[in-house]
C-alpha cells in the first residue's frame, strides 16, 4: 500500500475516509439509540423521582445521585464486562448504548423535574381554581409549560451526550474516535489524523446544537 | 463477598491517589486559566472576547478523550517530550478552561449594571470596580457551579486510561484483567470515585442555596 | 478642598441627549447654586432621570455642557467646538464630589452596612480605615441606623437600605448630592423615613437636586422647582408658585393627576 503523506496529512487523510465513515456512522448510530433510551429513561425516572414517598423517590435519588458522581467510563465497563456474568451476553455496541442511555437519563430525570417544579405553584393553583381536575391540570397546564422550560437544558445534554459516544471506543467499538486511533497506529500516521477526527465532532456536535436553537426559537416563538 | 476488592484495595487507593493528583493539577490550573479568560472577556469587546469564545467553543464542541488522544499523540511529534500524564493533564487544562471561562463570563456579565452605576457613582475607576464590587460577587456566585464543573472533571480523569495513562480506572482494568471479578471491582471502584465526588457535589448545593444574592 | 464661591455648584447649558432615534433631552440650560434645593418633577419618560444621571456622568450627553465648580464634566469642548473626553480617572474624580442615591438602593449585597460606607472613601480617596470607621458611624449615627452598623443589606427593609444609600453617598463628603426618585420603590409606609433624612440635609445647607413623585414633599423641601417634560424645561421658579399657578397647561394637566392641593 502506497500511503502518500504531505504537508497537513490531507491526502492520507482522504484514503482513510472509508474506515472513517465506518466510524462515523457507528458514532452517530450510538448517538441515537442512547439519546432515545436516555429521554425514554429520564421519563420513567422523573414520575417516582418526585413521589412525596421516601420509598419510592429515595431509591431513584440514590439511582441518580450514584450515576452522576461516577465516571461514564466505569458504568461501560460494567456493563461490558458485568452483565455476561449475569448471563446477559450482549454485544459491544447494547452494552455501550445501556451504559450512555442509564447515565445521561439520570441527568435528564433531574433536568425534567427542575423544569417541572420551575412552573410556579400559581399555575397549578390559577388551572384548579378554574375547575380542572388534577389530571387536566398537569397535561393542559403544567406539562407544556415544563416542556418549553426543558428544551435547552436537555439539548445542552444531548450534546454532552454525543461527546460522550467516544467512550465506548474503550471497549473496543471502532467508532470514530477509535477508528483513528486504529489508523494513526496500523499505518504509523501523524497527530493529523485527530485533527480531522476533531473537527467532524465540532461538525457534529456545532450542527446539532444549532438546530436545537433552531427549535428553541420555534418554540418560544408560539408562546 | 467483597473479598477480591478488598484484598485489592491497597492497589487501587495507590490508583485513587493518582486520579486525585490528576484532578488537582489539571482541574486547579484549568480553573485559574478559566477564570482568568472569562472575566477578560466578559471586560473586553472585540477581537479579545471573539478569540476566546472561539477557544471554548471549539473545545466544547469536541470530546475530552479526542483532546487527550490528539495531545498524546501530537506533543511527541512536535517534539516536546513529556511524560504521558503531563500530556493528558494539558488535554483536562484545557477542557476545564473552556467550561470555567463560560462560568466565569456568565458571573461577571450577571452582575446587576446598577451595581456598577452604583460604584461609578461613589467615584470608583475601573480596577477598584473589578476588585471590590463585581469580583467579589462574580466569584461566590461562581462556586457553586465551579464545584459541579470540578465533579465533571474528577469523573474525566478515569477517560485518561483509555489514553493509557495509569490511574484509578487503569488499576480497575488491571485487576480485574487478574481476577476476572468485575461486578466487584467496578463497582468497588466507583464506589471510591463516589466518595471523591460526592461531597463536592453537596457542598455545592449548600452553597447554592446560601449565595443567591438578592438584588 | 477649595471652594470658587463666586461659580454655581451646577451648571448645565444647553444639554442634548439621544437614545438611538429617540432624543430625550432637547437643549436643557439652568444652574444649581450652592445650598440650594432643587426639585425636578414631569411625568415618566420626560428625562427627568437621564437628566439626573448625566450630571453624574452615568448617562454621557451627546450635545452641550455640564460644568461642576465651573469645571467641564465628561468632555472638555476645545475652541474649534470639538469635543474631548475626559480620562477615565479625571472622570472618576469629578464625580467623587458629586453624591447620588438611586431608586433601587444599590447597595452593595456582598458586604455589610460599615464596608457599604467606608468602600468608597478607602479605596477612592485614601483615607485611613479607622477614620473611614468613625465616619461611617457618625452617619449612621445621623440617619439613624447605628445599630444595624455589621448588617447585611439584605437584612434591612428598603428603607432602611436607602437610608444607608444615603449614608454611603455621604462618606465621600460630596459638595452636592442627587436623588433619583429615592422613595418610588418603597412600600408607602416607609417614604418618610428617607424623606426625613432628606429634610435634615437640606436643612443643614447641602446643594441637593431631587427627582420625585413627591409632590407635597417638593414643594416643602425644595428652593426651586423645575418641571420637564419632553425633554425641555417647561417651567421653573419658587415651588408655591409653581404648583399653586401653574402657568402651562402641561403642567395643570400633570398636577391635576395628583389631585393635591398646595396651601
Amino acid at each position: 500500500m502506497e500511503v502518500i503523506i504531505d504537508f497537513f496529512g490531507f491526502n492520507f487523510i482522504q484514503s482513510q475516509l472509508p474506515r472513517f465513515w465506518n466510524g462515523f456512522q457507528l458514532t452517530l448510530a450510538i448517538a441515537l439509540v442512547s439519546m432515545l433510551g436516555a429521554v425514554v429513561c429520564g421519563i420513567v425516572l422523573v414520575g417516582p423521582r418526585m413521589s412525596n414517598s421516601s420509598m419510592v423517590a429515595g431509591p431513584v435519588i440514590g439511582y441518580v445521585e450514584l450515576v452522576r458522581n461516577t465516571p461514564l467510563l466505569l458504568q461501560i465497563y460494567l456493563s461490558y464486562f458485568g452483565l455476561p456474568l449475569i448471563g446477559l451476553p450482549l454485544s459491544a455496541f447494547l452494552c455501550g448504548v445501556i451504559a450512555i442511555a442509564s447515565q445521561h437519563g439520570a441527568f435528564l430525570c433531574e433536568i425534567y423535574r427542575a423544569g417541572i417544579e420551575a412552573v410556579s405553584k400559581k399555575q397549578w393553583e390559577g388551572a384548579l381554581a378554574l375547575g380542572m381536575t388534577r389530571k387536566k391540570a398537569k397535561y393542559r397546564v403544567i406539562l407544556p409549560q415544563a416542556f418549553v422550560n426543558v428544551v435547552p437544558p436537555i439539548g445542552n445534554q444531548l450534546v454532552i451526550l454525543i461527546k460522550d459516544t467516544s467512550l465506548v471506543s474503550a471497549i473496543g467499538i471502532i467508532e470514530l474516535t477509535l477508528s483513528g486511533k486504529m489508523v494513526i497506529e496500523r499505518s504509523g500516521a501523524s497527530f493529523e489524523v485527530f485533527l480531522f477526527i476533531a473537527a467532524v465532532y465540532l461538525f457534529l456536535t456545532s450542527s446539532f446544537g444549532a438546530g436545537l436553537r433552531l427549535l428553541e426559537n420555534r418554540l418560544r416563538a408560539r408562546q | 463477598m467483597f473479598d477480591v476488592f478488598l484484598s485489592n484495595l491497597p492497589y487501587l487507593l495507590k490508583g485513587a491517589v493518582q486520579t486525585i493528583w490528576l484532578a488537582l493539577a489539571g482541574v486547579g490550573v484549568g480553573t485559574a486559566l478559566g477564570l482568568f479568560l472569562g472575566i477578560i472577556s466578559a471586560m473586553s469587546g472585540g477581537l479579545i472576547a471573539g478569540s476566546i469564545t472561539v477557544y471554548v467553543f471549539t473545545v466544547r464542541g469536541i470530546p475530552v478523550l479526542v483532546w487527550m488522544f490528539l495531545s498524546y499523540y501530537m506533543l511527541p511529534q512536535l517534539g516536546v517530550v513529556i511524560g504521558d500524564s503531563y500530556a493528558v493533564i494539558g488535554a483536562l487544562i484545557l477542557y476545564t478552561g473552556a467550561f470555567v471561562t463560560e462560568i466565569a463570563r456568565g458571573a461577571v456579565l450577571s452582575i446587576p449594571k446598577q451595581q456598577i452605576d452604583a460604584a461609578k457613582g461613589l467615584g470608583m475607576q475601573k480596577y477598584g470596580m473589578l476588585r471590590l464590587v463585581i469580583l467579589p460577587q462574580a466569584i461566590t456566585m461562581s462556586v457553586p457551579p465551579l464545584l459541579n464543573n470540578s465533579v465533571m472533571m474528577v469523573k474525566a480523569t478515569a477517560y485518561v486510561s483509555v489514553v493509557g495513562v495509569w490511574e484509578l480506572t487503569y488499576a480497575a482494568r488491571e485487576v480485574v484483567e487478574r481476577t476476572l471479578a468485575a461486578f466487584q471491582i467496578f463497582l468497588g471502584v466507583m464506589l471510591i470515585y463516589f466518595l471523591i465526588c460526592y461531597p463536592l457535589s453537596i457542598f455545592a448545593r449548600r452553597l447554592e442555596r446560601r449565595y443567591s444574592y438578592e438584588h | 478642598m477649595n471652594t470658587k464661591p463666586d461659580m454655581p455648584m451646577i451648571c448645565v447649558k444647553d444639554l442634548y441627549k439621544n437614545f438611538g432615534d429617540l432624543s430625550v433631552l432637547n437643549g436643557m440650560s439652568f444652574n444649581v447654586n450652592r445650598g440650594e434645593v432643587l426639585a425636578i418633577i414631569g411625568p415618566s419618560g420626560s428625562g427627568k432621570s437621564t437628566m439626573l444621571r448625566c450630571l453624574n456622568f452615568l448617562e454621557e450627553h451627546d450635545g452641550g455642557e455640564i460644568l461642576i465648580e465651573g469645571e467641564p464634566l465628561g468632555y472638555r469642548v476645545l475652541e474649534d467646538q470639538t469635543r474631548v473626553r475626559q480620562s477615565e480617572a479625571e472622570i472618576a474624580r469629578l464625580r467623587s464630589n458629586v453624591g447620588m442615591v438611586f431608586q433601587s438602593f444599590n447597595l452593595f449585597p456582598h458586604r455589610n452596612v460599615r464596608d457599604n460606607i467606608t468602600m468608597a472613601p478607602i479605596s477612592v480617596k485614601h483615607v485611613a480605615k479607622n477614620e473611614a470607621d468613625q465616619r461611617a458611624e457618625m452617619l449612621l449615627e445621623k440617619v439613624g441606623l447605628i445599630e444595624k452598623i455589621n448588617e447585611f443589606p439584605s437584612r434591612l427593609s428598603g428603607g432602611q437600605q436607602q437610608r444607608v444609600a444615603i449614608a454611603r453617598a455621604l462618606a465621600m463628603e460630596p459638595k452636592v448630592m442627587l436623588f433619583d426618585e429615592v422613595t418610588s420603590a418603597l412600600d408607602p409606609e416607609l417614604v418618610g423615613e428617607v424623606l426625613t433624612v432628606m429634610q435634615q440635609l437640606a436643612e443643614e445647607g447641602m446643594t441637593m437636586v431631587i427627582v420625585t413623585h413627591e409632590m407635597q414633599f417638593a414643594h416643602d423641601v425644595s428652593n426651586r422647582l423645575m418641571f420637564i417634560d419632553s425633554g425641555k424645561i417647561i417651567e421653573e421658579g419658587a415651588p408655591a408658585d409653581i404648583l399653586r399657578n401653574p402657568a402651562s397647561a402641561r403642567l395643570q394637566e400633570f398636577l391635576h393627576r395628583f389631585r393635591t392641593s398646595f396651601l
